[in-house]
């Protein structure tokens, strides 16, 4: 990867690495200054080897989290980098009509054009030092049938190329590397790409049927060959095609003297090649003139967008590894009270006999700093270890399209490593200042500090800080109109007031409670009133993590705050059970005595369990969203034709092959032209844009259940609106996605925006729009008279009428039959015979739920797979309260002890851990469970939401995959408990009580 | 004072008729620690009497602790019978034996006596509610102990926030709170100044006085050990006078 969050990587590096020197350069300092000091925080991280091992455990969490999101980008970019060199080879640029901006021009399937530019191209281009090959190619979409297999594919592409213009372009070898002569091939013979060729399962000297104009004509496989562009396959995850010499091609496909586009090679290899596509296209448009035809940079295009999306996954990764790396520091401050109060008496000592507390500081610093580089090192290295789990199960998703090979990038690991010790080494500096700072006498006698109800002057100072810091932040994001920092401010502001209001002696509860409570308001206030209270601000994913840091620390203060209305609960409990009450009782009271350390823990869980609800909740209403029984109109099947030879109509065609026509209920046409072959653009604008556009017949209308979100003023139900276009060719109908949202907008900036409705209106005006075919140069206006309901996922794009579309268009792109099944009817088994008995016209039938189930599958896949990558954070809390269980039989030696002297049994010691850590586990699950729901529920039902995706009232909880995390959390944490509790029950009471 | 369900003490009452409470014969301990063994107890016979209250002396390292311990059964004796009640503890499951500690004996150790996360009441309530005390009830009882002791104001502070003094009067609290036949205090007043040591003295002397408990005091202190019945002096591991104090 070249950019991380548009930043150069080489940058990023260069600034950690002068930040890890920095940290390095604090150690060496500490490590020549006082070499004592050194060596006895070194000392303390041998002394105790079990804790040491969880030490690290909680310090490689960030690096192993950045040293995955990274690697799977590396990976990413990798494997869709090597997928489209391959299928490019030496082919840098194409050339086509021209029909488009840069971003968008493409080959367009049955335009054609004569050959004659490719050798007018050459002949200009001759002697240019940028371009090395230059060779006309005519490829078609055709339907070809393996009578021996009776395996058939409805439309793959046949090319023909000029053999004289092949050397450039690396020439033509078979899969076992053995050079093709096109030349020497004999008449009637192909050159099979190898996805084709696994798909009618043929072999070399097959002979297949291809239908040109219905009629079939017979080829023979003369060899089989990688799949490429020169082979047919054009981008990943198509079924390619075969290739033969360019005469022969435009001969079978009777197109003579046409070709399909110019193929251009730079000088240079496979992979540099795309380094020249500037000076490139700069010397093809100069040799184009004035000529209709433009350079398409498609290799260029094809690197930045795996770059792009490689780029996507790693933020994505990144923003919610963030929750994970959150509850690491966590675990780490956690470490550190742990520690020190562990070595308080000896702190206190060193510190009577003459140890300042810097010194103090700097001995935790060392101490950290010597486990920071070694875990960061074990965490980077894992990391790469989960980014190649995370690539094998990638490439379980998307083996069809990319080959996902495991790659890590030395430079990604300096990032992952110098980055990980760097927020570590800030940590630790942080903790280690605050535990340093002890009263002596107290720490010698191992008394707790006492708390006080008046806090000082400290608290006063940091919440004035505080409070001018959120007023700051809310006025600079309502300024800017940011999310960002105003909620930040507005979070930050009344938790602060709260600390500098201690200072008056106010009860630090209520402070606190009424504080975090505002906070939780702010953020879960349902959409509706929120709006009417806080300015609307525009925000992007960052948010997610911003709204659970904030919701968590603010609900984390006040449970710690009202813990014993919580632990009176248990309490009540611990009654009904009066066997364990005296368990329950010290359960219940030691958590509450150190409101530090569980509120930390509390947080912990809270934060990954939040991010986990919330995740499995976007997920489980998207998929029902997009995959519900609306998504596709109420059709079984699709019967989908790219040729654009004449055919006669469906049901007669369906008639005439023997198709068994009385599973037929209902069919009908959508005739499609793609965005980039249509024109559209607001009436009276000036600039064209692009959207795909539909004509669709009676019956289709008829037929479909369409439920259109926002109806036009004047039509008073969806049906009214479907008439009224069936009859009216001056109407249309758009769907969501040419509105304009909040929400984050998909496609290409030269998409079409429908203006004067919004996402989350409910009603509009008509509003007229002008489409046109670029093609034939002619246009014309329509009315848009509603936006459909995003349900229907299946189906997209402008709706027009048939006579509507027939006056613009020249012909259509593809054209689908939907078939509505009678009940009963196998519809897999039925698209199938469809597929086999219409071959001769390139029918492409699939059932339609299986074709949603394929499609939600992978992005479920997708999905799960990052849910699973942020469970990897529960570790942390698991581990915090290992580390918090383990501590806690060590300190309370004694009282356990004494408490087994007065009467309490062996089991009631193990109950009394076991219930504490569980409470501690069941507050923090519960918390973040919560907030997760309620927070996920305001977002699926906002107006912003339902309305650019139209998810309904209806808010769906995956009570299954939560009940799964909760219960791992709990058996994790219960587990955690178990051992330090059996240790704690067996604790020999004469020997505990006797040693201080 | 109300009542006290005497119906659980059954072991107690049993061994009313001779009013021996504890008898131990030819008891040793000896710790092994790996690299060394240190001969704790060497032969140790003692009988205590039913609201007796003995004081145990002698120098630091004789064995006090270790035969306090031994005799209340929180450790084990490699040689020798301990009875108590008539009871021998050794011979209890770890249940049993807890459970007998629960209802019959009252602590006072020598550090680590209160539960710091706990308040002065809900540390005396705790025996009550091991031994299946009702809440309500521990409760009261546990403040009317805490008013004996002089503490009722104190009842819902923290020990951190009660003077040396003040915490170890809560302990006596809690091991009184039970009514147990034995109170097992291992110096009792050891942190505390002369003034308060006679104020918690006083104090279990009165408790001892008037309920009849037997108590088993470990002290170096003589002025301590001159308000007992009886004085044990120890040296070696060995009881080497029993008489009472002069
Ligand atoms: N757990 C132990 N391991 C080894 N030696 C011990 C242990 N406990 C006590 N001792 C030793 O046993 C002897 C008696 O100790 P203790 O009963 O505490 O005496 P006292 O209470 O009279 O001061 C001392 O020498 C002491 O060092
Ligand atoms: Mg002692």
């Amino acid at each position: 990867m070249e950019n991380l969050f548009g930043i150069p990587m080489q940058s990023i590096m260069i600034a950690l690495l002068v930040a890890f020197g920095l940290c390095l350069g604090v150690g060496g300092w500490i490590y020549l200054r006082h070499r004592i000091i050194f060596r006895m925080g070194i000392r303390n991280a041998r002394r105790r080897p079990a804790q040491t091992s969880l030490i690290v455990i909680g310090l490689m969490l960030s690096t192993l989290i950045i040293a995955a999101a990274l690697t799977t980008g590396d990976t990413l970019n990798y494997s869709i980098k090597s997928t489209v060199l391959d299928i490019l080879e030496h082919t840098d640029e194409l050339v086509v009509p021209a029909n488009g901006d840069d971003a968008e021009a493409n080959v367009q399937p049955g335009v054609t054009f004569p050959q004659q530019v490719a050798a007018d191209l050459e002949a200009a281009l001759a002697g240019d030092a940028v371009i090395d090959g230059v060779m006309p190619v005519l490829t078609q979409p055709v339907p070809i049938l393996n009578p021996k297999t009776q395996l058939s594919e409805p439309m793959v592409t046949a090319v023909g190329i000029d053999p004289a213009a092949l050397g450039p372009f690396g020439g033509l070898r078979d899969i076992e590397g053995n050079d093709i002569e096109l030349t020497a091939l004999p008449e009637g013979a192909v050159v099979l790409g190898k996805t084709t060729a696994e798909r009618l399962d043929a072999v070399v000297g097959d002979t297949l049927t291809v239908y040109v104009e219905n009629e079939p004509h017979d080829v023979t496989v003369a060899a089989i060959a990688s799949d490429s562009i020169l082979t047919g396959m054009q981008d990943p995850g198509q079924a390619g095609g075969f290739v033969m010499a360019l005469d022969r091609a435009q001969a079978l496909l009777e197109l003579p003297g046409q070709i399909s586009f110019i193929a251009v090679s730079n000088a240079g290899g496979v992979a540099d090649g795309a380094e020249a596509t500037d000076a490139a296209v700069t010397a093809i448009e100069q040799a184009l003139g004035e000529a209709p035809y433009q350079a398409v940079r498609v290799k260029q295009r094809a690197l930045d967008m795996a770059e792009e999306g490689a780029n996507v996954f790693t933020s994505i990764f990144l923003v919610l590894g963030l929750f994970s790396i959150a509850a690491g520091i966590l675990l780490i401050f956690l470490i550190f009270v742990l520690l020190a109060a562990e070595r308080k008496p000896e702190m206190g000592m060193a510190r009577a006999v003459g140890m300042k507390r810097r010194q103090l500081t700097e001995m935790f610093l060392a101490e950290g700093i010597a486990y920071d580089l070694v875990s960061a090192m074990i965490g980077a290295a894992l990391g790469v270890g989960v980014a190649f789990v995370i690539a094998g199960v990638m490439g379980r998703l998307v083996g069809e399209f990319f080959d996902i090979v495991p790659t890590a990038h030395w430079r990604s690991l300096v990032v992952a490593y110098s980055l990980g010790v760097v927020v570590t080494f800030a940590t630790i500096a942080i903790s280690s200042w605050r535990v340093s700072r002890l009263n002596i006498v107290r720490a010698i006698r191992d008394i707790p500090e006492p708390q006080r109800q008046r806090a000082g002057n400290r608290w006063l100072i940091f919440g004035i800080l505080g409070v001018v810091l959120g007023a700051l932040l809310m006025w600079v994001g309502a300024d800017t109109d940011k999310l960002f920092p105003y909620s930040i401010g507005i979070s930050l502001l009344p938790l602060s007031l709260a600390a500098a209001l201690r200072r008056f002696g106010l009860p630090a509860r209520l402070l606190y409670t009424v504080a975090s409570l505002f906070v939780l308001t702010y953020w879960l206030l349902p959409d509706s009133l929120h709006q009417k209270l806080f300015p609307v601000l525009s925000g992007g994913m960052e948010m997610f993590f911003v709204s659970g840091v904030m919701m968590v620390a603010a609900a984390t203060m006040a449970i710690i705050w009202n813990a014993e209305v919580a632990t009176s609960l248990v309490g009540l409990l611990g009654r009904t059970f009066s066997r364990w009450l005296p368990a329950v009782k010290t359960a219940v009271a030691y958590p509450l005595a150190s409101k530090g350390r569980t509120g930390m823990t509390i947080a912990m869980f809270s934060l990954i369990v939040f991010s986990l609800v919330m995740m499995a909740t976007i997920d489980r209403n998207f998929t029902e969203l997009f995959s519900g029984e609306e998504a596709a109109a109420g059709w079984d099947i699709a019967a989908t034709r790219v040729a654009s030879d004449p055919m006669p109509a469906f049901d007669q065609a369906l008639a005439e092959s023997g198709v068994d026509t009385s599973k037929v209920a209902a069919t009908g046409r959508l005739r499609q032209v793609a965005s980039y072959s249509s024109e559209i653009r607001m009436a009276g604008t000036q600039e064209w844009k692009r959207y795909t556009i539909n004509g669709v017949d009676a019956a289709f209308i008829e037929h479909s259940h369409l439920p259109v979100k926002i109806r036009a003023t004047g039509y008073d139900s969806d049906a009214a609106i479907w008439e009224a276009l069936r009859q009216n060719p001056d109407l249309a109908v758009i769907d969501g996605f040419a509105l304009e949202g909040p929400t984050v907008q998909v496609g290409s900036p030269s998409n079409f925006i429908l203006q004067g409705v919004q996402a989350g209106d409910t009603t509009m005006e008509p509003i007229q729009v002008e489409i046109g075919d670029p093609l034939s140069g002619r246009t014309r206006t329509v009315t848009v008279i509603g936006v459909l309901d995003p349900k229907v996922s299946m189906i997209f794009g402008l709706f027009v009428n048939d006579a509507a579309f027939d006056q613009v268009f020249a012909q259509p792109n593809q054209t689908t039959y939907y078939v509505q099944t009678q009940p009963g009817t196998d519809d897999v088994a039925f698209a199938k015979e469809i597929k086999a008995k219409l071959i001769a016209y390139g029918v492409q039938a699939e059932s339609l739920e299986k074709l949603i189930e394929q499609e939600t599958a992978i992005s479920r896949g997708f999905l799960l797979l990052i849910e699973g990558f942020m469970a990897l954070g529960l570790v942390v809390g698991i581990a915090a309260l290992g580390v918090i269980a383990f501590r806690s039989v060590v300190e309370r030696r004694q009282q356990i002890g004494m408490l087994r002297a007065i009467g309490y049994q062996r089991s009631m010691v193990a109950a009394s851990f076991l219930i504490e850590s569980t409470m501690i586990t069941v507050l923090g699950v519960g918390s973040g469970t919560i907030l997760g729901l309620i927070l996920s529920r305001n977002l699926m039902t906002s107006d912003e939401f339902t309305g650019s995706s139209g998810a309904a009232a209806t808010f769906l909880v995956p009570w299954g995959t939560i009940a799964l995390f909760v219960g791992i959390a709990l058996a994790a944490g219960l587990l955690m408990a178990y051992i330090p509790a059996r240790k704690a029950a067996s604790v020999p009471i004469a020997d505990a009580l006797r040693y201080e | 004072m109300p009542a006290t369900p005497r119906s659980q003490l059954a072991p107690v009452e049993a061994a009313r008729d001779t009013d021996v409470i504890i008898r131990a014969e030819g008891v040793e301990k000896t710790y092994d620690t790996g690299k060394l063994r240190v001969p704790a107890l060497r032969g140790v016979d003692l009988t205590v009497g039913r609201g007796e209250m003995v004081a145990i002396m002698g120098p630091s390292g004789c064995g006090k602790t270790t035969l306090l311990n031994c005799l209340s059964g929180l450790d084990t004796i490699d040689k020798g019978t301990i009875l108590i009640a008539g009871t021998d503890l050794s011979k209890l499951s770890d249940n049993a034996r807890t459970e007998f500690r629960a209802r019959e004996m009252g602590f006072v150790f020598q550090f680590y006596n209160l539960l710091p996360v706990l308040t002065a009441v809900e540390n005396v309530e705790l025996p009550l509610l091991v031994s299946g005390v009702r809440p309500k009830e521990a409760r009261q009882r546990a403040l009317e102990v805490l008013a004996q002791v002089g503490l009722e104001r104190w009842a819902n502070h923290k020990p951190a926030e009660l003077s040396g003094g003040q915490r170890q009067r809560v302990t006596i609290a809690r091991a009184l709170v039970n009514r147990p036949a034995i109170v097992w205090a291992d110096e009792p007043t050891g942190d505390l100044d002369s003034q308060t040591a006679d104020e918690v003295m006083a104090l279990m002397r009165e408790l001892n006085q008037t309920n009849r408990q037997t108590f088993v005091v470990v002290t170096h202190d003589p002025r301590i050990g001159g308000m007992c019945d009886r004085i044990i002096r120890m040296q070696d591991g060995q009881i080497v006078s029993d008489g009472t104090a002069a």
